[in-house]
């Protein structure tokens, strides 16, 4: 082999071996970056929805919505341990956090991770508002099928587990909008009809005003 | 009926879905597109395309392609990022129908999903004033029979699909003045291939069900 050759030969098994090097260096950097995300993420959730935690909070069984297990394009309860308040807005609130913090396995996550209830109030005729941060809106995976399984273990939700809520209006950042992620529809109403009479742990509803910062609703295009 | 809209969703900066090979709804949806109006032409029906390339129309001009034709229906093609991997499922949806006391502008009823409550209302001749965003109330009932069909089509050719389709509050529906659905396809990750060789069974159904509905529902019959 001429003596070129070999060099060429020498210079390009260098050049992999530090080529494989750096990928590993690179790999560890990637690994490194995903923990401190999800760190991050943990910290920001901690300070933007703390677990609520009331004086009247008993610990009861609650029906969860999540994606089923064996079909996951339905929704299924899954029966969980939660501290609830007596409270229905506070009820409402600690039921919304589980079912964006505690989903059995991700793939049966509805609701994005980064998503936060900002705020929750029920009117006097039993309307409940929820008011989402953007993520819910930002980073639902695309899809009818998924923003409908979001916006429906939302209402099941509430709806197997809060009495006194007979329709939910979902807000994004304040705002109302005409859909949650460029499918489903939520200028409207939906209904929680299926809610039952009376809950384990909970006291007749007292409907809450809105708070004193209420962002105003924005009317529908068109 | 003479007239086939054919709608891939997405499309320009809005890619919709994508697959971890990188595939974007927005592509496939276009390919679905032309393919099912390859084969819908060849059974003697008109095909329009809401958009041929790369662009991104808003949902109102999707909505007035539609409406400006006579005689026309509206399948609105998509794919979604839930439901079961390494199987290919179909789902047809139809805008809920609305009762008389719930209609004015916020008409998002949460119907839960497979349970299809819908109230069936007459059909009301769409004479007059009809708002923009109640459009498609007059033509419930043949989207329900419109989408029935396509569904049972297309549960034949991917199996564990649901065998009927399912009132969701599909934004873009709501305005369409003719019987309108939406088809999506589940999901974007079963990969690109998989998806691809799907289109002709996706053409094949679609086709078969819009002859049908040709067939049993005439203009003018019931």
């Amino acid at each position: 082999m001429p003596r070129r050759a070999k060099i060429a030969v020498v210079v390009l098994v260098v050049a992999v071996v530090a080529g494989l090097v750096y990928l590993r260096v690179l790999h560890q950097r990637v690994v490194r970056l995903a923990r401190t995300q999800a760190t991050e993420e943990q910290e920001r959730r901690e300070v933007v929805a703390p677990p609520i935690s009331t004086p009247t909070d008993v610990v009861a069984n609650a029906q969860v919505f999540w994606l089923s297990t064996t079909e996951p394009d339905r929704l299924a309860a899954v029966t969980v341990q939660l501290p609830l308040s007596a409270d229905p807005v506070e009820r409402a609130k600690q039921l919304i956090g589980a079912l964006i913090t505690n989903p059995p396995t991700p793939a049966q996550r509805t609701v994005p991770v980064g998503a936060t209830l900002l705020s929750f109030y029920i009117l006097p005729d039993g309307t409940a508002v929820a008011d989402f941060s953007d993520a819910l809106a930002s980073e639902m995976p695309s899809g009818i099928l998924s923003e409908w399984m979001a916006v429906d273990s939302i209402v099941q939700t509430l709806a197997a587990n809060v009495p006194g809520i007979t329709r939910l209006k979902l807000l994004i950042h304040g705002q109302e909008t005409e859909t949650l992620a460029g499918h489903i529809d939520i200028s409207g109403f939906f209904d929680l009809k299926t809610a039952p009479a009376m809950a384990p742990g909970m006291v007749k509803p007292t409907p809450t005003p809105p708070p004193a910062q209420q962002p105003k609703p924005v009317a529908p295009a068109g | 009926m003479r007239v086939v809209v054919l709608d891939p969703a997405h499309g320009g900066a809005d890619t919709g879905a994508r697959g971890p090979s990188g595939v974007a709804e927005k592509d496939l949806v276009l390919e679905f597109a032309q393919i099912v109006g390859d084969a819908l032409r060849e059974q003697g029906f008109q095909v329009v395309i809401t958009r041929r390339g790369d662009t991104d129309p808003s949902f109102d001009d999707r909505t007035t392609i539609a409406n400006a034709q006579s005689d026309a229906i509206f399948i609105s093609l998509h794919i979604g990022s839930t439901g079961p991997t390494g199987t290919v499922r179909t789902y047809t949806y139809l805008f809920p129908s609305v009762t008389a006391a719930a209609v004015p502008g916020t008409s998002a009823s949460g119907q839960t999903q497979g349970v299809n409550a819908m109230a069936v209302q007459p059909a009301a001749p769409p004479l007059g004033f009809v708002p923009w965003r109640e459009a498609q109330q007059p033509y419930a009932q043949q989207s329900r029979k419109l989408g029935d069909l396509l569904q049972v089509e297309l549960a034949q050719k991917f199996k564990g699909s649901p065998e009927i389709s399912s009132s969701l509050p599909v934004y873009e529906l709501r305005s369409v003045a003719t019987p309108a659905v939406a088809v999506e396809i589940s999901n974007i990750a079963a990969g690109s291939q998989q998806l691809e060789a799907m289109a002709a069974g996706l053409a094949d159904g679609i086709t078969r069900a819009v002859v049908a509905y040709k067939t049993i529902y005439p203009p003018g019959g019931k």
